[in-house]
């Protein structure tokens, strides 16, 4: 898969993103922007995590923001990560959430923490494709008890299959 | 009915696990008239057609080390339920070939294999192969109608056909297609991976408890886990402790001990079990419990096809292709392989799929969702010494036992393999139309067989042709971890033949005091 490359080095970017850490630390006695930033700035980072992952049209940004509490649960849960969730996060730069999709992106894969992404992704998944809010758009119908199953249903409509004879 | 039986009743014969090995095991001794007590660290679990809340709630969750190439997050996925891992199957069930119990005489020694031949033949298991497959109402066989097509299987079995393969099937499957066993005809509902809700799949939670429960003589302690085997001075078992569902540890006396806690579990449980006389683990006089782990070898083939497919439908796994179970080394491995439709529900599809994957262009691919047709294939893995199930040194689960360290690199045989199998697959879905084919090897393993193997020979396995531990003469293996090699075909079936096997061995064992 190709990647449009960042809009800045990601050098440039770490260094802005210093910049700003240390003025927001100094500025609130606090270690590093991210660790001491407001809940709801790194809940926003997160959801963005998730929107970074999965960019479809058809994801509310409610299920992103669930895709987010359950990352915060696991890092409520745990301490070593969630001091790695700080520390990954403190790493991009400081407008990261609020970039281009694409950027986002792109900036995600050149310097995200693989680990971040991985707790990102695992916590993603249920709330994104779970929904059954978003599986008429999958054209997926979910549990099948209430109408009984397949088995009176047409199980084989393959139409375009007659176009690929060989 | 649940019986109870005293803690100190020295009777009985304690059955560890309650899935495919075990409730089959203990639906069968019972029914000869013998006491069981079925110890079971899960709790009857709450099935609805929910896949990933039923994954949540029964999978094995209890941490383990890993090392080598399975995916260090979810390296294995079984189940801790009433029923083991059959809640969770897809009921495939094929018998093993004649040539499948000869592995070393037939593949040779290859380098760095720990092949052996099986100390039965296939013609000894014919006859219990026979009664498994009648008891489990396995479709297309013995009077059973064939599961019905599905789109699928169809995409599946019309590409191979296009392709030249000529067994193309909809295979056997351990599901009902007329009612059978006092459960219901299968509704095609599809959601065979969490737990069928209609008991239509043959389960041990529906097929085998509740047949040994009618029996009177069986007692499941559910949320039971057992956490070491004893044994008296003379090196025979004595019975098991095992920790009760308050958290209060427990000893449970017995007669005889069969272990089929699944192939990971069986050998952590022996190597828990040190003592003076077993310094290195129960039944571990030759240094054999834990080594040998095969796992079989999985293999997703995913294609984007040019209109619907909607594989989630019906049967997971309807549509079977099975010309390359054959050994052929002229395909450049020994061994074998086969391909089965497998349908993937959309909120497990990311991780069942592509795991790991993410981005702008992989979302626009999820979106092809109901054009994407799927199969997996299952393949022949070698038995490698160092490939094993060892004891963590530093982690501890919530009982304070060493959790399993698993270690498992893949021989060049089962790349070669898996590769063959990936490219001709490929090239079957092109065959009708596929705009775009992806494949991939699955890291994450479901089937745990060889870690207490048999063996002619004392010092080359764990156990004899009936399970029984070669160290310990009342102790018995009763699940996958029995097998000497695995196969082209998925092991279930022949659990459940060699726990039928076991247990009449074993009744006529105890009824003539000969144990
Ligand atoms: C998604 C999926 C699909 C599958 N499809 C197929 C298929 O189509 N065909 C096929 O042949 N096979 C299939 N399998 C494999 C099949 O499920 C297993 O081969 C089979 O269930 C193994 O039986 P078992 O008795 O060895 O172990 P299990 O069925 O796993 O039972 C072991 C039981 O022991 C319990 N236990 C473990 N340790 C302890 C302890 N210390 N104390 C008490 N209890 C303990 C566990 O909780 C568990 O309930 C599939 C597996 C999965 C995950
Ligand atoms: S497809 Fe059949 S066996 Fe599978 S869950 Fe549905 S009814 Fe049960």
């Amino acid at each position: 898969m190709t990647q449009p490359a960042p809009a800045f080095s990601p050098q440039r970017r770490r260094l802005l993103a210093a910049a700003v850490a240390t003025a927001l630390g100094s500025a609130l006695h606090l270690p590093s922007a991210f660790a001491g930033a407001p809940r709801a700035a790194r809940a926003s980072t997160l959801a963005a995590l998730s929107r970074t992952l999965f960019p479809l049209a058809v994801f509310s940004e409610s299920q992103h923001a669930a895709a987010a509490a359950k990352m915060e649960a696991r890092c409520a849960a745990d301490p070593a990560l969630n001091a790695l969730v700080d520390r990954a996060l403190a790493a991009l730069p400081a407008d990261w959430a609020d970039g281009p999709a694409a950027t986002r992106e792109a900036v995600l894969r050149t310097q995200g923490d693989p680990a971040l992404i991985k707790l990102a992704r695992q916590s993603a998944v249920g709330p994104l494709f779970g929904d059954p809010a978003v599986w008429p758009h999958f054209d997926y119908p979910g549990p099948s008890i209430a109408f009984g199953g397949y088995l009176d249903r047409p199980l084989v409509d393959l139409p375009w299959l007659e176009a690929h004879a060989t | 009915m649940n019986k109870h039986f005293d803690l100190n009743d020295d009777r009985v014969v304690v059955v560890i696990g309650s899935g495919a090995g075990g409730g089959t095991l203990s639906a069968e001794l019972t029914a000869q008239g013998i006491d069981v007590v079925c110890l079971e660290a899960g709790a009857t679990p709450l099935l609805e057609q929910n896949v990933p809340a039923v994954y949540g709630r029964t999978r094995w969750s209890d941490p383990r080390t890993v090392e080598g190439d399975l995916n260090p997050d979810m390296p294995v996925m079984i189940a801790k339920a009433v029923g083991g891992t059959t809640v969770f199957w897809t009921a495939v069930t094929l018998r093993r070939q004649p040539h499948d119990f000869r592995s070393l005489t037939t593949y040779g020694a290859l380098p760095g294999t720990s092949l052996i031949d099986w100390p039965l033949d296939y013609d000894t298991l014919a006859p219990f192969y026979a009664e498994a497959e009648q008891r489990m109402g396995a479709s297309g066989l013995h009077g059973k109608p064939d599961v019905p097509d599905h789109n699928n299987g169809e995409v599946l079995k019309i590409g191979a056909r296009r392709r030249g393969y000529k067994h193309v099937s909809n295979g056997h499957l351990s599901v009902n297609t007329v009612p059978h066993d006092g459960r219901p005809q299968c509704r095609q509902m599809g959601f065979c991976t969490g737990g069928c809700v209609i008991g239509a799949k043959w389960t041990s939670l529906q097929a085998e408890i509740p047949r040994a429960q009618a029996t009177g003589h069986f007692e499941l302690r559910e949320q039971a886990q057992v956490v070491t085997i004893e044994h008296d001075a003379g090196g025979r078992v004595t019975g098991v402790v095992y920790v009760d569902a308050k958290g209060e540890r427990q000893r449970q006396r017995a007669r005889a001990v069969c272990v089929a806690a699944n192939g990971i579990e069986t050998p952590r449980l022996l190597l828990m079990s040190q003592s003076g006389r077993f310094p290195h683990g129960l039944a571990n006089d030759a240094g054999q419990v834990g080594r040998h782990w095969m796992t079989d070898l999985l293999g997703r083939v995913i294609a984007l096809m040019p209109g619907p497919v909607h594989n989630y439908r019906g049967t997971t796994n309807t549509g079977l292709v099975a010309d390359d179970i054959r050994h052929d080394p002229s395909r450049g491995f020994a061994g074998g392989f086969l391909y089965v439709s497998r349908g993937i529900h959309l909120p497990v599809w990311p991780n069942e799929w592509s795991p790991g994957e993410w981005g702008a262009d992989y979302a626009k691919i999820m979106e092809q969702y109901p054009n994407m047709a799927s199969a997996a294939v299952i393949g022949e893995d070698m038995p490698v010494a160092d490939n094993r199930i060892t004891l963590a040194a530093e982690v501890k689960d919530a009982h304070g036992m060493p959790v399993a360290h698993l270690t498992k690199r893949y021989h060049a045989n089962d790349l070669a393999l898996m590769d063959h199998a990936l490219k001709n697959g490929e090239e079957i879905y092109r065959a009708v139309g596929a705009q775009q084919v992806y494949t991939s090897m699955s890291r994450t393993v479901i089937h745990n067989l060889g870690t207490c193997r048999q063996s002619r020979d004392p010092a080359d396995g764990v156990c004899d042709a009936f399970g029984r531990t070669h160290d310990v003469p009342n102790l018995f293996i009763s699940d996958g971890s029995q097998f000497s090699t695995s196969a082209a075909v998925p092991p279930t079936l022949t659990i459940v033949t060699l726990a039928i096997r076991q247990a009449r061995h074993l009744a006529g064992q105890l009824k003539a005091n000969a144990l």
